[in-house]
């Protein structure tokens, strides 16, 4: 056997038939197929493709002008979508990858960087680097941070914990530094699963589901690294077409999406159309110190969450919370009360309930056999066992209290015996 | 360790207790072997195995190996003051010479191996080159590589510690991590930023760091220095594998522009300079002459007793070991003891600790010490070793590397490890370095064991094992360039190993695995092109990924364990006894496709072994001298039948036939041919001739293995008589691909044939037993005559005077002559 046989016979792999041998370079080029154009950079070729959304043009239910008006109306907002650093700022870049696989590590890659932003007329632009042929990555990393220093902050759809990281790993492999850094970097997934994620979280499940702006046709995400080495190995570009445009389409929908939310935080509760959606604004504001917005996002919440309870725990819990911060506490306790009413309240929320209505019993009310009815109410046998032993702690010191009473009341009733007064009945 | 030069507790252990140790120890040793310790006792005569000893054990070896002066050396001039500064104040103001010899070598940026006895300071040969560099220029970085965890562990408590010293006087902060599997996720992105010293296993540099090098940029940029402890740990497979992982971690490194110097650690073995050289692909310098003091020391061989000399059945080696280790225990020596096994570890123990230990709730003054047991229970039993609280510690050779649980008197070995190199590590686990101290080799009734101890010179006056890899083994060669052109991007022109690079490459991208852009070698690349991330395929303790799984259905079904392709078939078949962790459990079921076997929780007093033919064809002849030859073969083998055997007797006390299926395996084989020259003179029957063979056979397996330095499984065992006139035995490599033990074994023949003669005419079995031929029952009554008369002939054929057919005896005249002088002595 030759090298190349026992090789083959280690990797347990027949030798290839001559038919799926591909001759590079006979389909139609990038160009031609994907339409972009070549650009000198850095001493190698960088293949780029750009794209305009008219202002005029719509994206589902709403209009690509729109989107660039919301998001420069409120952009002071995102600072309470996110953890920014420093203030974010106009304008918006958003970015998003198609890379070689998910499994991380030097062998994985970004062929694909697509850049979005909102021109001053209203129109939505998107560039694209495609990384064609091999040598090409330093180039495109040098442009992408040439794009990335004219942004004020970056956007990007769970962008923190994937795209971020992988392009900061691809500039350390070639030596450059990551401009990313210091740019604020807002993560949309975040905020749109506290707002909406109830349902499909994806990018394309929330196209449709909150922009009305179904996709068809679309290459699904499992398929996309496959079409890329298909195109590597045969030349022909074609394949990259779809994924091109899904990548397109992610950036139009992601900067749709980012306008919707910070329209919801601007405009206030009354523009929330369900109860999840209120009750995240509650939150959002409440991070932000806006607690009247706040107590109205979850109010609205509570009105809205019929048929929803676990909505509407949560925000029973979060006004609570919010109630006795300001020292209302009686508003709270009827909260808490409204959180047990709940059917099928789940466990750790009911014995949180529980405990803030003992501890109002107790030490608000002074009600003590009712704080003792609560803290009963508040054993819960799968607790971690420090939340018991605490419990425990305040039965006992009830307990204690109740028969401090008891032998109070003794004591007064001796006195009423020895002056001849009858008890109060 | 390296220990300060002064140690207060050395110059509290007064010489009045000291003396007292010493006089302990000897009364012990003459009560194991009376009269044996006082003549000249490195005399030739005291070793004299045939002397009748008037103790009831039989003590087949005494030897004393003197004490040496610790011989000092100044700090190199090169050496920071801050850092001398910091050694001054633990206590080192000078190093031994071998420690002064590396220290220069490394600062001078050659590559270094150091031979290193225990308790002779290894650690400053690299700390000081590394800590210095670090000082110098804060920004250099150095990488630690130990085969395991616990041993990473240990060594960072000792760096942290000069390094606080460090810090305490000079204010340099110099960071110490540890990073493994154990390492918690958040804690990562610190260590990768502030470490200067990372402290880790090949596993996880394997799949852990290389594969994700840019985020470890600033290490590879800065990496000055790479120290690889334990050297001799890295043979066979795990050190093929580890030779292709350090090629990987040096392209990382020339790609970010920086070119480490090896500093590495090895326990006496025949080939340091040579195996370092063979998995950093490097040259190197070797430091062989230890400087650290000694301690006199006596070494001790002990068989028990034959009490069935028909089956060659001898007395237990455990019972034995106990009885040995009370000797010293109730002299209040302090002792390690040994053990070959999890599960004699755990009966060792209990057996000491009946003996010992007053009632329960008492302070426990004997320990047992093994893998499996949790962190904090080895390192309270290290502890108490150090400090004295504990007496006697019963280990696996979890204890054999370099954990520091403080100098013990007496070091016994319930068994023989296996090794020689092996057996002066766990001697070396007794003895200060004043004063006396023991190591007792117990004989288990093992071929190799018996023949060790029998055969005293063979272990004390010959050089110790050669470590073997071969990284250019194709299986995995090729596992390891799929990891490397993942990590970067293979260019036309590179090379990785012998094999053809751009060839195998090419394969690779028929599978898709890889992408070639540009045409010509100089201007084209390889890049790699799937969504897997190929490290996770492959570990570095095996050599294919395929495996069976053992599911325990005792209760809710769970994975315990797994076991290779390869030894599937004869380790996991029906009614195959499994053991884990000293539980037994028998397969119930075997899924051959599913690769899963599932068990069940038995007790039962036998272990079993399978019986497995094979049939090897020869593919490829590299070398042939007509007597032996080695070369490429195919093997096929199929797993028929099994035998229980008692534990400790090894008696046969059942069978049952298997039908399984075949495996097939391209792998590498040394091979004697037996002429009809020889069979024509053996005055035998043709079933004795072949009992001859067979018995021949199952003795060179034994012998090989001893010169391997390699483990049983290592090496497989075929014998051919399709040509009754010109039988064949194989020893072949047992792994596919082999692993570079045949071509050592074909330069070795004289001393396999020597070796296995010598192992059959010392026993003292009748007509065969498992520690010569095999036992009776399994070959024919002639077959310790046959096979001593057959190797006899073939010897005689290698004489000087009979090399008249061309054939070129690869021996060397040397090692001929110290054979037969050995064979006359004994």
């Amino acid at each position: 056997m030759n090298l190349s046989e026992r090789a083959r016979s280690v990797l347990r792999t027949p030798p290839p038939s001559q038919a799926v041998h591909v001759v590079a370079g006979t389909g139609p080029g990038v160009e031609h197929a994907l339409g972009g154009e070549w650009r000198e950079a850095d001493g190698s070729r960088l293949f780029i493709v750009e794209r305009c959304w008219d202002a005029r043009a719509r994206h589902g239910a709403i209009r690509v002008g729109d989107i660039a008006a919301e998001l420069s109306a409120n952009a002071s907002h995102a600072a309470s979508l996110g953890n920014l650093s420093g203030g974010p700022a106009p304008p918006f870049l958003f970015f998003d990858l198609e890379t070689t696989g998910l499994s991380g590590g030097a062998g994985t890659y970004a062929f694909l960087i697509g850049c979005g932003w909102c021109e001053e007329d209203g129109s939505f632009r998107t560039r694209q680097y495609l990384l064609a042929e091999h040598g090409g990555e330093r180039a495109m990393l040098l442009a992408l941070a040439s794009d990335f220093s004219r942004s004020g902050t970056l956007v990007s759809f769970n962008g923190k914990s994937f795209d971020a990281p992988l392009i900061e790993a691809r500039c350390a492999f070639h030596r450059l530094a990551w401009a990313g850094h210091e740019r604020p970097h807002l993560d949309v997934l975040h905020p749109a699963r506290r707002f909406w994620g109830d349902g499909d979280c994806s990018l394309v499940g929330l196209e449709a589901q909150i922009l009305g702006a179904p996709r068809s046709g679309d290459v699904p995400g499992f398929e996309i690294p496959g079409r890329y080495f298909q195109f590597l190995r045969s030349g022909d570009a074609r394949p990259l077409a779809g994924v091109l445009e899904h990548n397109q389409r992610d950036l139009l929908s992601l900067a749709a999406l980012s306008a919707r939310l910070l329209r919801l935080v601007d405009a206030g509760p009354a523009e929330t159309r369900d109860a999840r959606e209120a009750f995240a604004l509650g939150g959002v504001s409440l991070r932000v110190g806006v607690t009247g917005q706040a107590r109205k996002a979850f109010e609205r919440a509570i009105a809205l969450s019929t048929g929803l309870p676990s909505v509407r725990v949560q925000a029973l819990r979060a006004l609570a919370l919010l109630e006795r911060r300001e020292r209302r506490f009686e508003a709270a306790a009827a909260c808490w009360r409204d959180v047990l009413d709940v059917p099928r309240c789940p466990p750790q929320l009911a014995r949180e309930a529980a405990e803030a209505l003992a501890i109002h019993a107790e030490h608000r009310a002074r009600d003590l056999p009712v704080a003792r009815a609560f803290a009963l109410k508040s054993l819960d046998g799968d607790a971690r066992r420090g939340w018991n032993d605490a419990v425990r702690h305040r039965l006992a010191r009830l307990d204690r209290k109740l028969s401090d009473e008891a032998s109070a009341g003794r004591r007064s009733l001796l006195v009423q015996a020895e002056t001849g007064f009858d008890p109060p009945a | 360790m390296s220990e300060p030069r002064v140690r207060p507790s050395d110059a509290a252990t007064t010489t009045s207790s000291r003396a007292s140790k010493d006089v302990a120890l000897d009364a012990a040793l003459d009560r194991l072997a009376p009269g044996r310790r006082d003549p000249q006792p490195s005399d030739p005569q005291s070793t004299d195995p045939k002397s009748p000893a008037a103790s009831d054990l039989h003590v087949t070896a005494m030897r004393r190996l003197p004490p040496a002066d610790a011989q000092y050396a100044p700090f190199p001039d090169a050496v920071d003051g801050r850092l001398r500064d910091a050694l001054g104040a633990r206590g080192i103001e000078q190093l031994y010479t071998h420690q002064a010899e590396a220290v220069e070598h490394a600062l001078a940026g050659r590559h270094v191996v150091v031979i290193t006895p225990t308790a002779s300071g290894k650690t400053l040969c690299y700390n000081v080159p590394i800590l210095n560099a670090i000082l110098r220029d804060p920004s250099s970085r150095a990488l630690y590589l130990f085969p395991t965890k616990a041993l990473a562990q240990d060594q960072r408590a000792e760096l942290q510690g000069l390094c606080e010293t460090i810090a305490g006087r000079s204010g340099e902060q110099i960071g110490v991590f540890t990073y493994d599997g154990d390492t918690p996720q958040d804690a990562r992105r610190t260590i990768r930023a502030r470490a200067h010293l990372v402290l880790s296993n090949p596993d996880m540099l394997h799949a852990g760091i290389l594969p994700h090098h840019p985020r470890w940029a600033k290490l590879f940029e800065n990496l000055r220095y790479i120290v690889i402890d334990e050297l001799h740990a890295y043979r066979g497979v795990f050190g093929s594998h580890l030779a292709n992982v350090l090629r990987r971690l040096q392209r990382v490194c020339r790609h970010y522009g920086s070119d480490p110097v090896f500093l590495c650690s090895s326990a006496t073995i025949a080939n340091p300079r040579e195996l370092a050289e063979r998995l950093a692909d490097r040259s190197f310098e070797l430091v062989d002459k230890s400087g650290a003091p000694r301690g006199e020391k006596y070494f001790v061989f002990v068989n028990p007793p034959v009490v069935n000399h028909q089956l060659g059945i001898r007395r237990s080696y455990l019972s034995e070991t106990r009885r040995i280790a009370a000797e010293f225990l109730k002299r209040k020596l302090q002792i390690i003891v040994f053990a070959q096994s999890r599960l004699s570890t755990e009966i060792l123990t209990t057996y000491l600790k009946d003996d010992f230990e007053d009632h329960p709730g008492a302070p426990e003054r004997i320990r047992g010490y093994r893998g499996g047991y949790l962190p904090n229970r080895r390192r309270e039993i290290e502890k108490g070793l150090r400090e004295g609280a504990v007496r006697a510690v019963v280990s696996t050779n979890a204890l054999e590397l370099g954990i520091d649980i403080g100098a013990l008197d007496v070091s016994v070995m319930a068994g023989y490890p296996g090794t020689i190199a092996a057996t002066w590590q766990r001697a070396g686990r007794a003895g200060r370095r004043s004063g006396r101290s023991a190591a007792v080799l117990v004989a288990s009734s093992a071929p190799l064991d018996q023949f060790i101890v029998r055969n005293p010179s063979y272990f004390f006056d010959r050089s110790p094992e050669r470590a073997l890899v071969d990284p250019d083994n194709l299986h995995i060669l090729v596992d390891h360039i799929k990891c490397a052109a993942f990590e970067l991007p293979f260019a036309g022109n590179e090379t990785f190993g012998r094999h053809d690079l751009g060839e195998v490459l090419a394969v690779l991208a028929e599978q898709g695995l890889v992408h070639r852009s540009g045409e010509d070698a100089d201007h084209s690349s390889w890049t790699w092109t799937s969504e897997s991330y190929p490290a996770d395929a492959v570990s570095l303790r095996s050599i294919s990924s395929d495996n069976f799984v053992i599911v325990d259905t005792t209760g809710e079904p769970r994975v315990i364990g797994e076991t290779d392709f390869t030894s599937g078939p004869a380790t996991l078949h029906p009614k195959a006894i499994y053991i884990i962790e000293g539980q037994l459990f028998q397969v119930e079921r075997l899924d051959f496709e599913g690769r899963k076997a599932f068990v069940r929780e038995i007790d039962c007093d036998y272990y079993t072994d399978a019986i497995t033919y094979s049939r090897v064809t020869i593919l490829d002849t590299f070398e042939d001298t007509g007597s032996h030859s080695h070369g490429e073969v195919r093997v096929v083998s199929r797993v028929v039948g099994f035998k229980k055997i008692k534990f400790y007797t090894n008696e046969n006390v059942g069978s049952g036939e298997l039908d399984l299926p075949e495996q097939q395996m391209h792998t590498t084989s040394y091979w004697i041919t037996v002429p009809p020259a020889v069979i024509d003179v053996l005055p035998y029957a043709p079933d004795d001739r072949r009992d001859g063979i067979v018995g021949l056979a199952f003795a060179m397996r034994q012998v090989a293995q001893l010169l391997l330095m390699c483990d049983r499984h290592d090496i497989g065992i075929s014998i051919d008589t399709a040509e009754p006139a010109e039988p064949r035995i194989f020893v072949y490599d047992n792994y596919p691909g082999g692993i570079g033990f045949s071509q050592p074994l074909h330069r070795l023949h004289r001393e396999l044939l020597e070796a296995t003669r010598l192992l059959i005419a010392e026993c003292a079995c009748e007509s065969g037993c498992p520690g010569c031929v095999g036992p009776v029952g399994n070959t024919g009554p002639l077959a310790k005559t046959a096979a001593l008369r057959i190797l006899e002939l073939l010897i005689d054929r290698l004489s000087p005077g009979r090399l008249s057919t061309g054939s070129t005896g690869s021996t060397g005249p040397a090692d001929a002559a110290q054979i037969s002088e050995e064979a006359m002595t004994s």
